[in-house]
Parts: C-alpha cells; structure tokens; sequence
C-alpha cells in the first residue's frame, strides 16, 4: 500500500512531570515555613533589640536629668552664696528630689549592668553627703553655717560632690551610648536580615511560580500533543479502511475479469468442441444422446455460473450504464436467489453519478440485502433509489428482526472504519455522504446518500414494483 | 457463395467455427486469422464476403481491425464475436462499422443466423442484449449510416 505511513507514536513522560510537580510543592511548602519561621525569629529579635535601645534611652534620660539636677542645685546654693540671696534656693528641694528620683529609676534600669550599678554606689553617697549639706535650705541661708569660710568649705565639697557627680554620670552616659550604638546596630543588621528574608522569599515564590508555569505549559503542550496523536491515528485507521475497500474493490474486478474472460472462454469452446463432437460421432443410442444433451447442459450451467459469479463481484452493468441498471439487475436477482418479495421504487434516478459514489451506492446496497437475508428473517424488503435536490438517496427497508442492540450501538458510536457498514459508512464520508441505520424489532432502515452533481429534475418518475 | 474469414486468437474457437460452416457449404471458409493486423492482411488478400472476428486480441484487437478493413473494404461485412453482453461494446462495433454481434456462449447457435442476416446488408445483435438497448445503437447508427440493403432492425427477423 503506498502512500501510508502509520504516525510515529512517543509515550508521554507522564510520571517524570508528576514527581516533578510534587518535588516543587514540597519545595515550596518547606521554603515556606522555613521563611515564616526565619522571619518570626528576626522580628522577636528585632522587638528584643528596639525594647532594649528604647531602654537605653529611658537610662540615658534619666542620667541626663540627674546631671541637671546635681548642676542646678550647686548652682543654686553657689549663687545664694554669693549674692546672699535666698531666693536661689528656691527649687533646691525639687533638684534633690528630681536626682533621688532619677537615681532611684537608675538603679532599677540598670539592674543587669554592674558596672553601671557600681556607679550608682558611688554615687549614691555624694547625693546623700550633699543633700546632708544642704538638704534642709528652704527659703533662707539658715541652714549654711554663718561664717563665709565654713560656707566657702560647704560650697568647695558641693562643688567637689558635683564634679564627681557629673564625672561619674558622664562614665555611665558614655557607656550607655556604646550601648546604644550597639544595640542600634544590631536591631540594624536584624532589618537588614528581615529584609533579606522577605527579598529572597519573594524570589523563591516568583521562581517556583514561574516553574510551575512552565510546568503547567509543558504539561498541557504534551496533552494538546497526545490528543493531535490520538487523532492522526483515528484518522489514518479511517484512510486505512477505505483504502482496503478501495483495494478490495479493485481486486473484484480483477477477478471479475479473469474469471469471466478465461474460464468463460474456454467454457465457450468446450461447448464448440461438444457440438463438433455430436456431429462426428454416431447418434445411434440413447445413451450417447442423453450423454451429450447432459454434458451441454453441464457446461451451460458451468457457463451461468461463471457469468453469475462474476457480475456479482463486479457487476459491468454498474460501469456501463449505471446504478439505476446495476441495482435493478442486483434487486430482481436477489429476489430470485432470496425468495423475499422485493420491491424497487426509483424516483428521478435516470442519470448517472461519479463512478466512486455510484460503486459506494452498490456496495451499500450488497451489503444492505446480504445483510436482510442472512440475519433479519423478514418476509418483505423496500429498496428504493431516489435523487433529488443534488442529493443521491437509497433506502433499504425490511420488516425483520432487527439489529441486535451491542451491534447497533457500536456502529451508532461511530468507531468508524472496518470492512461492513461502518466502514462503508467511511468511505461514503470521504465522499461527503452519510449513512444512517436504524434499527428495532420491528425492522430496518437503512439510508445512504451522497451528493449528485447529475440529479435530474425530469417531469418522469419511473416506478418499479419487482416481486420475487 | 459468400466467402468467410475467421480471425481469434484462440484455435479451438477458429476450429468451432469451421465446424459450424461446415455442414453448409454456401459458406467458404477461405481462411483464418490470429490477430487483428493478420486479418487487415488477409482481408486484403481474400476480400472476404464476411468476416468473422474476436473481438479482444493481441497485437491489434477486433474494433480496431474492423474501423481498418471497413475502410479499406467497404463492402466486407463483419460480424465481431465477444464473451461480454455489454451495450458499451455494442455500440463501439457498430460505431466501427461492425453489423453482428454475437455472444461466444451462443455462437454456435446464432452465428449461421447472423451471417445469414448480416451479409444481406441487415443488422444482427445477441438477443441477450437487452431490447431497448440493442433498438437504440441500431438507430443512432443507421440513422448516421443509412443501410443499402434491407434493414432488419434488432434481432434476425421481426
């Protein structure tokens, strides 16, 4: 057979693309978590951190206010001192009590930090030496001593208490500030982290997605693929069908031919011999007559025979004069060998069609009438040609049992090709045709069109009742 | 007494058919062919009354030869001699100027007939051509090619 070459056939890689899909998933999902969790822990530390610079803050605050208030109430009492004025006294008890107070806050901030609370120690009693000095100054100098030396020795220890003060708040300020820094540049590097975090978490979604997508294309290109496959076979398996019943077609003919050509001509030339031979020999006994009038009756059937045989494989009616001609001769023959009271109805059809199209009709109708008196046990079978509008119609109606149910289904659910009906059905497609069967206990139809350039609309209407 | 020339390809035909003159000596075999160019040779050598021919031959077959001789020798009758019924045939051997067509299966019960009817300038065709077919060649025919002689139109006679 040339011109047919079956497609090639590439199993999809189905299981490599579904762990694929799965190893992506899991990926992802453990990326995931391994995100959150990354992310979780550098936020608590970043919350640990800013909790612990605010804090640093809170100190620095406090160290600030007790310096200011060392400075001012040396200040003060400096300037009472000096000018004999008791009015700068005033706010002297708040300065002690806004140092108590920040010392106090001190001490319980910086309650993890020895250094710093060694500091406060030393400085609690300068505080308290100083507040002893001159804690109880109100409104007045009372409570400085009256001689202006012993009030310079009070103002000298103030100013020492102060210095020192300052001096150690200085150290503890000081030391808070690298704290600070520290502590800032590590809640840094946690949001640079975090950053890090979200930028690479954000890429890896984007990345698994975009593979997904590949995946996804990959996956529905190879089903698109499969289907195109899927397809060309059917449609090949189509081609194939008709093929053969092209082929098996040609092959009748050709048998057709031969058997009717060789052996008919032989057959032809015994019969001439035959008849030589009962003019040479001597008619003188009944035995002889009879065996000569038996013989030529053996080679007239012999003969019949042939002529039968072959016209039923390919009937030259069919190319000679046409469907009409062919299915007449095809009918009143059947009606004879079957024994069925056939009818022959034909309307319209006195032109002929392209010669695929009318072989296609004959075989449909072979196979149709085949089919009646093998299998459907009718009494009585419709065959009627039709053509009209451009379209070739032939039915085949009998009133017999019906196509069993399996059967019928199968060919209704149009798994085309093979060599009965279905396939025939085929190769009336290829040709733009249809063929429909329907089909209950009752009986069968059975209907094949096809186009017909040649539908002649004529005035005559021949009809045709041929009884067996 | 009209002379005959018998051209197939095959010998037990030719034989059959001189077996079928035989007994009738108005007819004279006068020779025999194997092919189509061979009979175009001999017809004009013998200028046969009638010749009887196959139609499928090697070399050069019986509508061909008969299209050659008929116009070489008008007035040589020719009856073709064929195993197909078919109308198609029937009309190219007519067309190429045959008058008789007779079915090899039959020949040895119509040949005598058809020379008989042909050689008088009729038209002799297989009654197993059917009817109206075999009425329509003879009249597209004849009517393009008028006959001399008496017409009898379809089979031997009425």
């Amino acid at each position: 057979m040339t011109g047919f070459a079956p497609p090639k056939f590439e199993p999809r890689e189905s299981r490599g693309a579904a762990s694929a899909g799965a190893i992506t998933i899991i990926l992802a999902t453990l990326l995931f978590c391994a995100a959150g969790i990354t992310g979780w822990i550098v936020i608590h530390r970043m919350h640990d951190s800013l909790r612990w610079v605010l804090h640093t803050y809170e100190v620095r605050g406090q160290i600030r206010q007790a310096r200011m208030a060392a400075l001012d109430m040396s200040g003060r009492v400096s300037s009472a001192v000096a000018t004999n004025d008791p009015q700068y006294l005033e706010g002297l008890a708040q300065d002690f009590s806004s140092e108590m107070e920040a010392l106090a806050v001190l001490y319980r901030l910086t309650g993890d930090n020895a250094s710093q609370q060694a500091r406060l120690n030393r400085l609690q009693p300068i505080v308290a030496t100083a507040q002893g000095s001159v804690g109880a100054c109100r409104n007045d100098l009372a409570c400085l001593p009256p001689s202006p030396a012993s009030r310079k020795e009070v103002l000298q220890s103030l100013w020492d208490g102060r210095e020192q003060s300052v001096a150690i708040l200085d150290d503890m300020e000081h030391e808070e500030d690298g704290l600070l820094r520290l502590r800032l540049n590590g809640w840094s590097s946690h949001f640079q982290l975090m950053i890090l975090v979200l930028a690479s978490s954000f890429v890896a979604a984007v990345l698994l997605m975009i593979f997904n997508f590949r995946q996804l294309l990959g996956e529905a290109a190879g089903r698109y693929k499969s289907d195109q496959l899927i397809r060309e076979h059917v449609d090949s398996y189509r081609a194939l069908s008709g093929r053969i019943l092209e082929l098996q077609d040609a092959e009748r003919r050709r048998i057709a031919r031969e058997l009717h050509d060789s052996v008919g001509q032989y057959l032809a030339g015994v019969r001439l011999q035959l008849q030589q031979l009962e003019r040479l020999c001597p008619q003188n006994s009944q035995q002889t007559v009879t065996l000569f009038s038996e013989t030529r009756e053996l080679v007239d059937r012999s003969l019949t025979e042939v002529r039968t045989i072959s016209h039923l494989l390919h009937p030259p009616l069919l190319d000679e004069l046409g469907l009409y001609s062919a299915a007449r001769w095809y009918v009143e023959g059947f009606a004879k060998r079957s024994e069925m009271d056939v009818s022959f109805l034909v309307d319209d059809f006195t032109g002929r069609l392209h010669r695929d199209s009318e072989i296609a009709l004959f075989r449909v109708l072979q196979e149709a009438l085949t089919n009646v008196h093998r299998h459907s046990s009718a009494k009585t079978v419709l065959v009627k040609l039709r053509c009209k509008n451009g379209i070739a119609v032939l039915l085949v109606e009998d009133n017999g049992r019906g196509i069993p149910s399996h059967i019928l289904r199968r060919f209704q659910e149009g798994h085309g090709g093979g060599i009965g009906l279905a396939g025939m059905r085929e190769r009336l497609a290829d040709l733009r045709g249809t063929l429909q069967v329907h089909s209950d206990p009752r009986g069968t139809l059975i209907q094949a069109t096809i186009p017909a350039n040649a539908c002649l609309n004529g005035e005559v209407e021949a009809v045709e009742i041929l009884k067996a | 007494m009209p002379t005959v020339l018998v051209v197939d390809d095959h010998a037990f035909i030719r034989r059959g058919v001189r077996s079928i003159l035989e007994p009738f000596p108005e007819w004279e075999l006068c020779g025999e062919a194997e092919n189509g160019q061979e009979a175009i040779q001999k017809a004009s050598e013998l200028h046969p009354a009638i010749v009887v021919m196959d139609v499928s031959m090697p070399v050069l077959d019986g509508i061909a030869a008969t299209q050659v001789i008929k116009r070489a020798h008008p007035d040589t009758h020719i009856v073709l001699l064929t195993l197909h019924n078919s109308r198609e045939l029937l009309l190219r051997a007519f067309q190429a100027g045959a008058r008789g067509y007779v079915l090899k299966a039959d020949v040895d019960g119509e040949l005598l007939k058809a020379l008989r009817v042909v050689v008088g300038d009729g038209s002799y065709i297989s009654p197993r051509i059917d009817e109206n077919s075999a009425k329509e060649v003879v009249r597209e025919i004849t009517s393009k090619f008028p006959p001399k002689g008496p017409q009898e139109k379809g089979r031997e006679t009425a």
